[in-house]
């Protein structure tokens, strides 16, 4: 019998692409800011391609503008039956519709603006090849970075904790950041790979891809050190209003998936990127990469599906979004590859960014 | 015949060196030992401590084991020796009052001890009119002193001398400063009257190892129980459970009061968990059996 | 002479010049090549032949052997040697082990890589390294480049290792020696090294002694009842909750019976029980005159006093399970057995103190 579709589980197969997309689209983004930001040299080779997988942010804003028709359909403080509920009437004041919809349009403005700027920008300079722009996006990087964490922040408690308006956790933001982070590192890597397999960034070696991977290392870590310290938390303090979360998510089938996500988002790539040849090595980070932008889909599908039922629902309406969404952004992004040169060639650190060496 | 033919300078150096660090370390040690802890124990020692006991209340060096002692009785006390407060009695009073009180009631008597805190109702506060729950007269305190205060942490003080008792009965009516009632006279003569005619027994005392073997000797164990009917399925241990049986007096008052007592310390008591689900009929099955076997 | 000579050291201008002159060295194989540069230049590990240091594996071994001793340390401690249940949580819970383990690795693999590469393959301290003493080091901490070529078992080329420096294009040639075996440390100055530990074992004691007695900062609590807390909470220990069930007992509701009975292996049980656990506050004889209250001025119950005589089983096997007045609830330390036992000695000792003439011998 073929499992029902039903318009829950399209919107919530919906809202785990939406911050897919988002995911990688922001996390590229965020390695673009932070390499203004700090004055990187050995990422400006590395920039043309962080900017177009950024790119995604452009599907993600969309899907979110049409997440918002879910409101009603996933979010039980956007039903009538929320009076009923004293703890999610008493959060009434920041889930309500009218603000839920504006905090979105803000979020999405802010994204595109930014996206417009530190990716338009960069191409503006291969025209005019002029240090203005170097400086100007230098200026603009902090305000993302703050952008970034603010808006994540309200992705974090409106589309993801909000499933659950009861539970409350204050570092779900910097969970999802991580994650997201991590997701948009991944997505550069299989960018930077498949251009470097088409010859079209020759001068890309081991010593940029190190920092590349060291990347990834150190946020594999970092996620799991965020995702623990909030269970640790609320497995310590046993409230019944935080532990019920975990409690759904940890029981019965969704145990396994727990024990998966802990090797597929942690342990694997933690382990594989030990070694010091193993950041810099092509094929090794590709693998990686992979394995971390299906691990960060599991961690979102963990985090949405149990809201559906006990058990997990796999089958092929999760099949055929895959399929939609991973094709969009491959064709998003490969549409952007034809366009401009590969490399920022505007750029006066060019150079340097390509002599660089560990 | 010199030195200098038995060790080299150098040789003498090096020993000098080997003595000076040893008596370095065992000063610093010795200092730590004998002067460092015993005055930070000294310094820190509550001011109004209570008597210091030898080990062992018995001077025995197993303090368990003293040799027995047969009982005597003390001669009753002369009312007139402590119906009216004298000097003698006071200080009396206060070296008691040191050993026995303060811990609660504090060192003034205002019901400040270090273990105030833990008793509920607070200690009485001797300056303080209110409470008295026996009145502020002789015979009340006494009264107090001897019987303790039933529902709060004052103890029954029986075991101090009838005489000893009456000293800190002065003593702690020489705290209540306040204006206290006239005394009656008539507790006054019956107090009096109830020295004159009682004395006081010493027990006999044995050692424990003695009254140990005693035990054990005159224990008889009783007969395990027959494990059939409804004892047979909830009864795991037969042994302990006719012990515990025995022992136990509540259960004897019925079948619910047998269900009550069973489920009180099951499976302690000898019993299987499974004795609380068992129903009424099958109690009284039960009750019948045990009553008839014990 | 050659026995005595560590080294030819030939100075080059920048690290480039230094780069270039390896290989041309290097294909004589005259001895070991070691170079001292201001700092770290790139490549030369590479050019030098130098292998991969070992220390990322020895920080990764020693890092998972501090993840397996904290978490063993904890389970044999939380779950086997001394299950203490906090929170209502199982004593071997994983989870509270996890940041111990994470800690304890950190601290094994930042050890292991601060030590192991100072002490071991560094080899530090090392004071009297005969490059130290060479005109050429002054050179290198300020903006040259050396590179040396090092005697391999003794023996070294002299005349051909300059020459070949030369060829290479050093700036200046120097032959580097072994220093002159350092004088051993005189007796004198083991002397002076005693007599200043002493002095200062001597005036350490003697300012802490002042110290203690002028500044008693921290005075030791002389009553375990007068501690800061009480003031905070107005109570000593903290009760359990209302209805708290522990783990594997059963909570008793009504009057109790003792269901061991009087015979010797029981009372020496209670014996054990009670000198270990009830004798420090109640006395030898449980007539409430211990060794604390002569140190602390503690008061604990008289056991003999005529309340207790009259006592049944129930009450005393009460009291030790849920305290009494200042008395700790001590129940749930001790099988409900040993309680029971205790009940017994306590009896025993009851009679001791109050026998009957037939009792004496």
């Amino acid at each position: 019998m073929m499992p029902a579709l039903t318009i829950q589980r399209f919107w919530a197969n919906w809202l785990v692409w939406m911050l897919m997309l988002l995911s990688a689209g922001l996390g590229a983004l965020f390695v673009v800011a932070l390499e203004h930001l700090t004055d990187a040299r050995w990422s400006v080779p590395l920039r043309r391609t962080a900017e177009r997988v950024s790119g995604l942010v452009v599907p993600g804003s969309v899907a979110a503008l049409v997440a918002l028709f879910s409101l009603k359909v996933l979010y039980p403080w956007a039903r009538p039956e929320a009076v009923t509920m004293p703890l999610v009437m008493a959060k009434a004041g920041w889930l309500n519709i009218p603000f839920f919809i504006a905090r979105t349009l803000v979020c999405v403005a802010l994204w595109l603006l930014s996206w417009k700027v530190l990716a338009g920008g960069s191409l503006k300079q291969d025209e005019s090849r002029a240090l203005v722009w170097t400086l100007r996006l230098r200026r603009f990087s902090p305000f993302f970075l703050v952008v970034m964490g603010l808006t994540t922040l309200v992705v974090a408690f409106d589309w993801i904790s909000s499933l659950e308006p009861e539970w409350y956790s204050d570092v779900i933001g910097v969970y999802l950041f991580s994650g997201m982070f991590l997701a948009g590192l991944s997505a550069v890597v299989l960018a930077v790979s498949h251009l470097i397999e088409k010859g079209r960034l020759p001068q890309v070696r081991f010593d940029h891809l190190y920092n590349l991977g060291a990347w990834m290392f150190a946020f594999t870590v970092f996620w799991s050190y965020i995702a623990f310290a909030q269970y640790l938390l609320m497995w310590y303090a046993d409230l019944p209003e935080e532990v019920y979360w975990y409690q759904q998510r940890s029981h019965g089938p969704w145990r396994g998936l727990c024990l998966v996500l802990a090797l597929a988002h942690f342990v694997i790539p933690f382990f594989a990127l030990v070694p010091q040849d193993a950041k810099g090595d092509l094929k090794r980070l590709k693998r990686v990469a992979v394995l971390v932008l299906a691990a960060h889909f599991l961690d979102l599908y963990w985090l949405v599906f149990p809201v559906l039922g006990d058990r997990p629902l796999f089958s092929w309406p999760e099949l055929s979004f895959a399929c939609f969404f991973v094709g969009l952004a491959v064709l998003w992004v490969r549409r952007s590859m034809s366009q401009g040169a590969d490399m920022p060639v505007g750029d006066p650190f060019l150079e340097e960014g390509l002599a660089f060496k560990l | 015949m010199k030195i200098e033919d038995y060790a080299s300078p150098e040789e003498l150096k090096r020993l000098a060196a080997v003595f000076m660090t040893v008596v370095a370390g065992i000063s610093v040690v010795a200092l730590f030992e004998f002067i460092v802890v015993p005055s930070l124990r000294m310094a820190n020692r509550p001011e109004a401590g209570p008597e210091v006991l030898p080990q062992g209340a018995t001077g025995w060096l197993d303090p368990t084991e003293y040799p027995p002692m047969k009982g005597y009785r003390i001669p009753p006390v002369d009312p007139k020796t402590v119906m009216t407060s004298s000097p003698a009695l006071l200080k009396r009073g206060q070296e008691l009052f040191a050993k026995n009180c303060v811990q609660c009631h504090g060192p003034s008597g205002l019901g400040d001890g270090p273990a105030a805190s833990t008793a509920d109702p607070r200690p009485r506060n001797f300056s303080q009119p209110q409470g008295w729950k026996n009145g502020t007269g002789l015979a009340g305190i006494f009264k107090t002193i001897s019987t303790g205060i039933p529902g709060s942490a004052m103890a029954a003080f029986d075991y101090i001398p009838t005489k000893d008792r009456m000293a800190l009965v002065h003593y702690v009516q020489s705290l209540a400063t306040f204006k206290r009632p006239p005394e009656d006279p008539a507790a006054l003569a019956a107090l009096a009257k109830s020295f004159a005619t009682a004395g006081e027994w010493v027990p006999n005392k044995i050692p424990v190892s003695l009254a140990m073997t005693k035990f054990e000797e005159e224990y008889v164990m009783p007969e395990p129980l027959v494990l059939s009917g409804v004892a047979g399925r909830i009864i795991e241990d037969p042994v302990r459970a006719a012990v515990w049986l025995r022992n136990s007096t509540a259960w004897r008052q019925g079948p619910s009061a047998l269900a009550q007592a069973v489920a009180a310390q099951v499976p302690g008591n000898g019993f299987k968990i499974s004795a609380t689900r068992l129903s009424a009929n099958e109690w009284a099955a039960l009750f019948a059996q045990l009553r008839k076997s014990s | 002479m050659t026995e005595n000579i560590f080294g030819v050291v030939g100075l080059f201008e920048d690290p480039a010049a230094l780069l270039k002159a390896v290989p041309l060295v290097q294909s004589k194989r005259l001895g070991k090549l070691e170079a001292y540069t201001p700092y770290p230049v790139h490549g030369l590990p590479g050019v030098l032949g130098l292998s991969r240091s070992p220390l990322g594996g020895m920080v990764l071994v020693m890092g998972a052997l501090g993840t397996l001793t904290a978490f063993l340390f904890q389970w044999w401690m939380n779950s086997v040697d001394y299950p203490l249940v906090v929170g209502g949580k199982d004593p071997s819970s994983w989870q509270a082990f996890v940041p111990i383990m994470f800690e304890v690795t950190v601290l094994f693999a930042a050890f292991t890589a601060g030590l192991g590469m100072l002490l071991l393959l560094n080899r530090l301290p090392d004071l009297w390294h005969p490059f130290l003493l060479s005109k050429s080091c002054a050179e290198v901490t300020r903006d040259k480049f050396a590179l040396s070529i090092e005697a391999e078992s003794g023996s070294l080329d002299v005349a051909a290792a300059q020459a070949i420096l030369r060829q290479a294009g050093a700036l200046s040639v120097e032959v580097v020696a072994f220093p002159a075996p350092a004088s051993k440390v005189s007796l004198n100055a083991l002397l002076a090294l005693s007599a200043a530990g002493a002095l200062t074992c001597a005036l350490a004691g003697a300012g802490m002694y002042g110290a203690v007695k002028l500044f008693p900062v921290l005075p030791p609590m002389s009553h375990m009842l007068v501690q800061p807390r009480l003031d905070a909470q107005q109570r000593g220990m903290r009760p359990p909750v209302a209805g708290t069930v522990a783990r594997g007992r059963m909570p008793y509701l009504g009057a109790l019976g003792n269901p061991l009975p009087r015979t010797k292996a029981v009372l020496e049980l209670g014996r054990k029980v009670f000198s270990n656990n009830c004798l420090i506050c109640h006395g030898p004889l449980a007539n409430g005159t211990p060794i604390l209250t002569a140190a602390y001025g503690a008061k604990p119950a008289n056991l003999q006093a005529k309340k207790f005589l009259s006592y049944t089983d129930g009450e005393i096997y009460h009291a030790i399970m849920h305290g009494k007045n200042a008395m700790p609830a001590l129940g749930l330390g001790f099988t409900e057995d040993e309680r029971w036992a205790v009940v017994h000695y306590v009896r025993a000792l009851q009679r001791a103190q109050h026998a009957q003439d037939t009792d004496l011998p």
